[in-house]
């Protein structure tokens, strides 16, 4: 990828960052996106950023030692348990406690 | 019960995947050396963060949608709590392939990171790490196909070159 390839990326990316900051006011699903693209563009930035081998090999010796992350579903588990906990029907046994 | 998707990335993230397609198409015709190295660490950094985007949209709309199904007022607290365990066991199909992606991209970053440790760069290192790459693809369209089955629709990520002569 070219350097002008980059920069034109980049500058598509910081559009939708500014086009994200004018509706974020929007709604939590907005919100939610931001950090993901910022994080994207910070971390495309960083390589980006580098130019000599040994920068580049910096990097991936980071991303390296950076395990990929692995989703899980706790939160949204307890979550439901709260949510049934909070029903109006919930068993008497549930609000007792 | 029907419950409308609400999180839908991929248009925010256009700029950055058509960057990925670039960078894979790039990374087919580039040889060996350092040029092909910085183009694999893009790649491998895109990637990541393609990953984290994804766990975050599962995250984030395997909640939303379990917690939705638990506070259906229109039906039991019986069938709400069985509906609300439905989505999850949907849910964690969709977290197994999401793991099953992760791991194989962390496979393609070791042969990454034993590249550079090569001085050498020997060509067949390369070609393994070309070929780690391209297995990703059926990997992640897995993933984003059982997580569109759910609603949540990922980032897609133009794979497609990697495949091709």
């Amino acid at each position: 990828m070219s350097r002008d390839a980059v920069k034109n990326l980049l500058a598509g990316v910081a559009t939708s960052l500014d086009q994200l900051a004018l509706v974020d006011a929007g709604g939590p699903n907005v919100a939610r996106v931001f950090p993901v693209v910022a994080e994207l563009f910070r971390a495309i930035a960083t390589v980006v950023g580098t130019h000599g081998v040994e920068a580049v090999q910096k990097a991936i010796r980071d991303l390296a030692k950076t395990p990929a992350k692995r989703a899980n579903l706790e939160n949204a588990e307890a979550a439901v348990a709260s949510a049934l906990a909070d029903r109006e029907d919930a068993l008497p046994e549930l609000v007792l406690k | 019960m029907h419950v409308r998707p609400q999180f839908s990335p991929p248009a925010v993230l256009m700029p950055i995947l058509v960057g990925i397609a670039v960078a894979l198409a790039s990374a087919l015709s580039s040889g060996c050396g350092a040029s092909a190295l910085q183009t694999h660490a893009r790649i491998a950094v895109m990637l990541h963060g393609a990953n984290d985007a994804a766990v975050r949209a599962i995250e984030t709309g395997c909640e939303h949608r379990a917690v939705a199904a638990a506070r259906d007022p229109d039906v039991s607290y019986d069938e709400a709590s069985a509906n609300a365990q439905r989505v999850l066991a949907r849910c964690q199909r969709v977290v197994d392939a999401q793991h099953a992606f992760s791991a194989a991209y962390e496979v393609y970053v070791a042969q990454l990171l034993a590249v550079v440790d090569d001085d050498n760069h020997q060509p067949s290192a390369f070609t393994r790490l070309r070929a780690l790459l391209a297995g990703l693809a059926p990997l992640y369209a897995d993933l984003a196909r059982v997580a569109a089955d759910l609603g949540i629709h990922l980032p897609t990520v133009p794979f497609a070159p990697v495949g091709a002569p």
